[in-house]
Parts: structure tokens; sequence; C-alpha cells
């Protein structure tokens, strides 16, 4: 038997065991969830407290012990300058590959309020990685509060749709031209029909927003990456493939993610395996697109051909 | 040759189960109240380790904000996405004609009986010898052939 | 019942807040629509009414696959938590919703993505004409249609599944149109 274990998640030798050895991952970015959002932590000074001391602990604990291993920098989003001057102090260790957030915040991601959060990260060329869950304050949907998990889950995914039209048409992208978006847990398929949307909204209504300099839709295309898990399920898996397409950004912005230690984990060699498309494309979903957007090294000449 | 011996009843109490790997596969072998059932380790959405699901009872509704629990458990929940399964036929809930997970007939036969027909029937992941059938004892006998829940 | 666009009930009209510009109000509306549609079903309003029947009007159609397609997994893996949601969530829309073609949908400039969009949501069935009067009158209502739909398609879109899902009779005196 195996030695007694702490639960999926905080465990290293586990986690190695159910995940990093068991299919081959060259490397893994964790995404430590903390509750140092509006509804899980009012006193701001204890926020700060606790995301300075789980990006220790995560370093010590996790990444000093695995090559593999990358993280997030987690921050007391509501507090502004908390949050700065944690990007600021993590930020010089590279194996900390983005800046974390949850998907409910306090207010939509593209308000001012959240714009130094953001510079922070651009100056370090750091994405910025926006996790299902988190709670802002507000009910779980733009209709009021929903009864049931399920609605919450697959609700999240409309606050995705909603983070992702407030940053386009706050302006922040292009002030920060190389700012980088990660969408986690909130699907991708959304994002043709809501591109379009944006688009005729914005002829319509462009004079409210004179400080967008191009169309909505080339900012989706340039500025946001999303993940696999939990992908949508076209009955037809080939809608997928089509998908990829109609919207060839994607090939280039979607990356595998496995959710573990959660309830809908996915593992690497089977999501989307039913979706046809290319050896290349899938490399670049699984690998290529991670590789590039968090700059990890390739695997050594000698890896190459496994 | 199709059947194999798995083990004997008191391997597998009354709602536990144990996974045997006969022919290759993974196969989880269910004691409800009794009865023995085996069903595949491998979910047919996308892999996952289905038999080391929880088991658990079937949910059901007359109408909204009621909800019935089978207490017999018959049901079990995929661990990667939950996609529930009845363990007696295979089927999943969501959509129990197109996605099921094989299900085999499992019966319990006397060493007597299976000493009886010594061509029928392979010792399984048992060799004769470090598991000797005796003519004494129960033993649980499970088809590869048969297909439970048709 | 139609679900028209707007109204306010003192909640931010999105689940992260009070949005700045008008402009992410009106886009949001289509997600607004997405969390009704998920209340209605999770909630068994169509299991203790099954003939109701829900007409969305003015927050688009285009984001119905992918959300069906991610409601429809999540049912798979949650269905305990709402027993009496006996079918898939997408097969209650067919059933119960529709939908009028806002002009937010049509991309003139992608045509095959559109067609592509439409053939995974039953094609025509689901989708009604709207005239968007007294806002956004549509000045030539064959522009309001899929550029791809036969002309069968279009009768669909313009007269017929408004005819047969608000059950108007044949209509009297305007000469008929073929
Ligand atoms: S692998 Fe079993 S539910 Fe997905």
């Amino acid at each position: 038997m195996a030695a007694r274990r702490r639960a999926p998640g905080s465990d290293l030798d586990f986690l190695r065991e159910q995940l990093l050895d068991r299919w081959p991952i060259e490397y893994a970015v964790l995404g430590p969830i903390v509750r140092a959002d509006q509804a899980g932590m009012r006193n701001a000074d204890y926020a700060a407290a606790l995301c300075r001391a789980t990006n220790d602990w995560t370093a010590r604990e996790w990444l000093d012990s695995d090559p593999r291993l990358r993280s997030s920098i987690v921050v007391p989003v509501e507090d502004t300058a908390y949050a700065v001057a944690e990007v600021e102090r993590v930020a010089p260790d590279p194996r900390f590959v983005q800046v974390y957030m949850q998907i409910k915040t306090a207010l939509p991601m593209g308000n001012r309020k959240y714009w130094p959060i953001y510079e922070a990260a651009a100056h370090h060329g750091l994405p910025v990685g926006v996790h299902f869950g988190g709670v802002g304050g507000h009910p779980s949907t733009a209709a009021g509060w929903a009864s049931f998990y399920l609605e919450d889950h697959a609700g999240n995914a409309q606050s995705f749709q909603t983070q992702l039209t407030s940053l386009v048409f706050s302006g922040i992208l292009d002030r920060l031209p190389n700012l980088r978006i990660v969408l986690i847990e909130g699907g991708v398929a959304w994002v043709q029909s809501l591109a379009w949307r944006m688009d005729r909204a914005f002829e319509r209504m462009h004079d409210e927003v004179p400080h967008l300099t191009r169309r909505p839709s080339e900012y989706v295309a340039e500025h946001f990456w999303f993940t696999t898990q939990p992908v949508e399920e076209p009955p037809d898996p080939r809608s997928l493939s089509r998908l990829f397409a109609d919207v060839p950004a994607l090939r280039d912005r979607v990356m595998y993610s496995s959710d573990y230690p959660h309830w809908d984990f996915d593992a690497p060699d089977q999501v989307m395996r039913t979706v046809p498309m290319s050896a290349t494309d899938r490399a670049k979903m699984m690998s290529e697109n991670a590789r590039a957007l968090y700059r990890l090294p390739a695997p050594a000449p000698a890896d190459a051909g496994e | 040759m199709s059947r194999h011996v798995v083990g004997t009843p008191a391997d597998v109490p009354p709602g536990e189960h144990k996974v045997v790997t006969v022919d290759g596969r993974e196969i989880g072998i269910f004691n409800l109240d009794g009865e023995f059932y085996a069903v595949r380790n491998r979910c047919p959405h996308q892999g996952g380790p289905l038999c080391s699901g929880i088991r658990t009872g079937a949910v059901s509704s007359p109408g909204p904000g009621r909800y019935d629990y089978d207490e017999r458990g018959t049901i079990l929940r995929c661990p990667w996405h939950q996609w529930e399964f009845e363990i007696t036929t295979g089927r999943s809930w969501c959509e129990p004609d197109r996605v099921r997970v094989r299900a085999y007939p499992v019966s319990v036969e006397t060493g007597a009986a299976l000493a009886a027909e010594p061509g029928e029937r392979v010792p399984g992941p048992y060799t004769a010898e470090t598991y000797p059938v005796s003519v004494e004892e129960d033993y649980l006998v499970l088809d590869l052939s048969g297909r439970a829940g048709d | 019942m139609s679900l028209q666009y707007g109204g306010l009930t003192g909640n931010p009209p999105t689940a992260v807040g009070w949005p700045t510009y008008l402009v992410e109000e009106w886009v949001g509306m289509a997600t607004v629509a997405q969390s009704q549609i998920m209340s209605m079903i999770a909630e068994g309003v169509f299991d203790r009414f099954r003939d109701l029947r829900a007409v969305v009007v003015e927050a688009g159609f285009s984001w119905l696959p992918a959300f069906l397609w991610r409601f429809d997994k999540n049912w798979k893996g949650l269905r305990r938590e709402v027993p009496w949601v006996r079918r898939a969530p997408s097969e209650y829309v067919r059933e119960h919703f529709r939908f009028t073609v806002g002009p937010a949908d049509l991309q003139p400039g992608e045509p095959a993505a559109l067609q592509h969009v439409i053939d995974d949501m039953w094609g025509a069935d689901l989708l009604l004409f709207g005239s968007g009067y007294p806002h956004d009158v549509v000045a030539r209502p064959r522009d309001a249609v899929p550029g791809h739909f036969s002309d069968p398609e279009v009768e669909q879109v313009m007269s017929g599944n408004a005819r047969a899902f608000y059950r108007l009779d044949e209509p009297a005196g305007i000469g008929g149109r073929r």
C-alpha cells in the first residue's frame, strides 16, 4: 500500500503518480486557488499575507522539488496596490510564469481599477491567467442567483465571455500591446459568436469607445489564449474541427489543461481525441502553444524523438 | 475459451468490488446484495478508470424539487467526468442506448461443477497451481463472451 | 413567453459587476439569455409546464451551439443534482425555445462559418424573423436571414416557424405570398 497521502492537489508524490509520471508531461503550470477575492477575504491585509504565503509555499514545497513544475503568482486582486507589490516581489523568480486571477471579480476585469495589475504583468512579460471560480460578491449569473451547481458551473462560461468583452472595450489592450490573457476552464467554442457580436456592436456604438483603434475581433485574436478543459463536446466532434478552421487563431491559442485534481479532469491523451485535426495542430494545442506563451524550453535534443 | 474463474464469493463481500485482469482487460467484479456483476474498468467516454469511481444510488425524480434515491446503489460514477453507469447493465444514465460500458455475466458455481467441465473454463488470474479449485468451494465465474444487460 | 432584450432587476447585468460601457451591456445580453435558458431548464420549468414555449428576442442565436455543447456536457456529469431534467438540455431548447434572427449574428464576411453555426443548431428550425421595430429596423427583410438559406428555409424563418410556434391561422386578406 502507498504511504499515507494528503488530498489530491496537496501532495506532490500523489500528483506525480496520478498525473506527471503517468503521462509524458514535460511541464505543468500550477494554479493555486486562494480565496483572496472580494467575498472570500475582505481584510485586504490578510488577503495579501495569504497570497504572499501561498507563493512562498508554492516555491518551496513544489517548484523546488520537481523541475517540471511552474506556477502562477496569486494576488489579492481587489486590492490593487497589494496585488502589484506581490507581482513585483515574485516575478523575478522565472518559475512563476503568469499572474493569476479568478473569473469572478468585484468589477468587470476591464475596469481601470485592475489596470495596474496588468501593467505589472506586462512589464514583466507575464501573461495574466484567469481561472474558473472565485466570488466577486455578485449573484452567480447575470440573471441573479442560480439554484444549482450545474448552473454555476456552466454559467462560468458566461462570466468568461463578460470578462473578455470588458477587457476588449476597456482600451487596456491598446495601452498594453503585449498583454496576454489566458482564460482557463471557461471553454473555447463561444469565442467565435462573441467576436461577431462585439464587432457588430462596435460598428453601431464605436462612438462610445473611441479609444479602440481596431475591431474587437482583432484584439481577441491577438491577446487571448484559451485552455481545453472543459472543452465543449458537440454531438458531432467535427463541429470543433470546423470551428478551428473558421477561427484559425484558435489553433495558436488553445492549450491543454487538466483541471487536476477536480471532478472533471481531462487526460492529455484523451481530450479532443475524437476531434479530427492535423498532427501539427494537435501538437500545438497539447504543447507548443503553451511552450511559446510561457517560454518553456524545448526538450533536449536527445529526447526530441520520444 | 471465455469463462474465467476470478475468485470466490468471499473475495468480494456485499457492497464491495474488486478489479481483476483477464485477457489483458481490467474488469470490476461487484457484489450488490449478494448478486455479482462485472463491468469493464474503462469508461466509454474518455477511458477513465470507471471502477474506482463512487458507487451510489440512482437519483430520479417525479417532478421539480423532488428527489428519489435508490438505496440499492447500482450506479457507478466515473471518477473523471462523473458520468453515471448502471452496474447491472452497463448502460449510461444519460444516453443508455448509445453510451454503454461493457458488462459481463458473473455466475457462482461450485468447484464440483467446474471440475466436471475442465475443458470449458480458463483458470483466470489464478493458475491451477496457486489457486486450486476445490470441489467443496464456490467460485465466481466470469463469462467474457457474454453481455449482461441486453 | 417572450424573453426580450433589456430589463433591470437591481442586480448588475453581468455576473461580475457593473460594466463601464453600454456597448458591453449590449454584447452581454447574449450571456443573460444563456443564464435564463439555463435557469428555466435546470429548475424544471418545462417539466412542470410541458407546453410552455419561449422566444428569445434580440439577444442573438449564434452563441447557441457552443452554449448547448457545454450545458449538455455539464448535465451528463451533474444531472443527479436536477434529476427532473430527464433529457439533455439541448433537447429542451429544441422543443421549447425559438430565437429571433438579429442582424448581430449575420457575418457578411464569414458565410461559411455562419452556415456551420446554423448547421449545429438544427438549421432554420428555431429561427424567427424579428423586425427590430422601432429600434434597428431591418430595411430589407431578406437581409435579416442568413444568405445561404434556400427559399424554403427563408420561408420558414420569415413565416412558417412563427406561424407554427404562435399557432397563427393562415393569413387572411393579404393575398398570400405564394
Ligand atoms: S472518462 Fe468517464 S465520464 Fe469521462
